[in-house]
């Protein structure tokens, strides 16, 4: 997809795995999920534009601008 | 560059389709972006540090009457350590620092090692781990009557006073049983229904019905109009405040989280408030002199660690201990007062590496984040008052509220709502 962003929501309890900058993967780990939760993944390959705290939800807010 | 109207609704209608396709939640950005204080986060002259770094006196007294809990958000042990430093070098404390019994707590979730505010907020008022995201209730759905509700049912008046929404994970743990942390409409609705005679913070989106522009509730509901059917005296600012009387207030400053910058009440003014008004309502109680228990959380502190913002997170727990400050001034005048402080867990993984470190944004503090999220260990806890030696040691978070109980008699608790 061209110019396109996705955006995903997750829980901010726990340790990112990525910041913006980086490059990921469809499928790779975005963050580090302790114990019993299930691990977040990147829906999309590309790279972290931003992340952003929403105190509201108390999510992460991760922009990824997706390859072509 | 800007585009035209057509433009960004046809871009916006493309990115939702592309969304949905990939199965991702889209979120506009500017919905859920919080107003921060319209401040510069390094002038810090609203705070007055301690005359001296001498501890609290301890007390003789072994009879406890109140109780003031105080909760900073993510604040770790070094989070307190960096403000001190900020206001009075490396050898400067805060007000917190200066309660003379501290200890140590636990705060591990019952299904994780890192926990949330909900899981901790839970251990905290209830005495029972659960899972992170659940209030006030067991990982089995079992709810468990709070410290606050207990210290209700034994005749006291209680308070919840914060600066994140009424509604959010912790002050909920105090005053709600619900599945997830998220049901901000359905806490809301439960804090006035427990009759808390205090309820001071932000988020009147909440307690309004869809109907008002600015609810952020999805049914009509008006649980403003709820709370002033059954006697909730409600203010929505410093003045109102200040005048209110009567043994149920509800202010609500902001539809949303409060801004922590004026006009709207600081934390410490809230407390102070909030103190004076649950006297009133103690003394006009059946009981005489049946004392009260207030929970004052500093809730942004972990907001500003989240962002890993040096500056924020200092403000935010200076405003805090401005709090801690006010409170302390009344139980040291009252006598029979005890005060707790302490965190929920520690946000940020804040570690203190000293000066010289010149690519970071406040080179003399030497700051450096390990995380943006929770981290999983220890958290200080503070005391002073009637009681106080008790809150020393390392303890679990569900051993508080359990201390506390045992000091005010209340027994069985922890015990199952019935």
């Amino acid at each position: 997809m061209k110019d396109g962003r996705t955006i995903l929501r997750v829980d901010a309890t726990y340790h990112l795995l990525v910041q913006a900058g980086d490059a990921v993967r469809q499928g790779q780990h975005i963050q580090k999920v302790p114990d019993t939760s299930v691990p977040s993944v990147a829906p999309v390959s590309g790279t972290i534009e931003s992340v952003q705290f929403d105190p509201t939800n108390h999510e992460f807010v991760i922009a990824i601008a997706s390859a072509c | 560059m800007s585009r035209s109207a057509n433009g960004s609704s046809l871009y916006v209608l493309i990115l939702s389709v592309l969304l949905l396709f990939v199965g991702v939640r889209p979120s506009p950005a500017t919905n859920f972006t919080y107003e921060t204080a319209k401040v510069d986060p390094n002038d810090l002259s609203f705070y007055q540090p301690p005359m001296t770094a001498e501890p609290y006196p301890l007390t003789s007294a072994t009879k406890v009457r109140n109780v003031i809990f105080c909760i900073g958000d993510g604040m770790g042990i070094n989070t307190v350590a960096l403000a001190g430093t900020k206001v009075g070098g490396p050898g400067g404390k805060l007000h917190i620092e200066r309660l003379p019994i501290t200890g140590l707590m636990r705060t591990y979730s019952a299904n994780s090692r890192v926990t949330d505010s909900a899981a901790a907020g839970t251990a905290l008022a209830c005495g029972v781990k659960t899972k992170n995201g659940m209030i006030g209730m067991t990982p089995e759905e079992t709810g468990y009557i709070t410290i606050l509700e207990a210290a209700q049912a034994k005749g006291m008046a209680t308070g919840l006073v914060v600066t994140c929404t009424m509604s959010h994970a912790t002050p909920a743990s105090f005053g709600s049983h619900v599945k997830s942390r998220k049901l901000e409409p359905a806490i809301a609705e439960q804090l006035v229904a427990n009759r808390i005679n205090i309820l001071l913070g932000g988020g009147r989106k909440y307690f309004l019905p869809q109907s008002d522009p600015n609810s952020g509730r999805k049914d009509n509901v008006d649980v403003l109009a709820q709370a002033q059917e059954v006697g909730y005296t409600y203010v929505d600012a410093l003045a109102g405040l200040r005048a209110a009387r009567g043994s149920h207030v509800l202010g609500l400053f902001q539809f949303d989280a409060l801004k922590t910058a004026g006009p709207e009440p600081t934390l410490a003014q809230m407390t102070q408030q909030a103190i004076r008004l649950l006297r009133q309502a103690s003394r006009e109680s059946n009981r005489t002199k049946s004392g009260f228990f207030l929970m004052v959380e500093g809730s942004q502190i972990d907001w500003e660690c989240h962002s890993n913002k040096v500056n924020g997170a200092i403000r935010q727990t200076l405003l805090f201990d401005q709090a801690v400050e006010a409170a302390v001034d009344f139980a040291l005048k009252d006598g029979h007062t005890l005060v707790i402080v302490t965190a929920d867990h520690e946000t940020g993984g804040v570690t203190l590496i000293g000066g010289g470190d010149e690519d970071k944004p406040d080179p003399e503090l030497g700051v450096r984040w390990s995380t943006k999220g929770h981290s999983g260990g220890p958290v200080a806890i503070w005391a002073l008052g009637p009681g106080a030696a008790r809150f020393s040691g390392v303890q679990e978070n569900t051993d508080i509220p359990r201390k506390i109980a045992q000091l005010l008699g209340i027994r069985p608790f922890p015990r199952p709502l019935k």
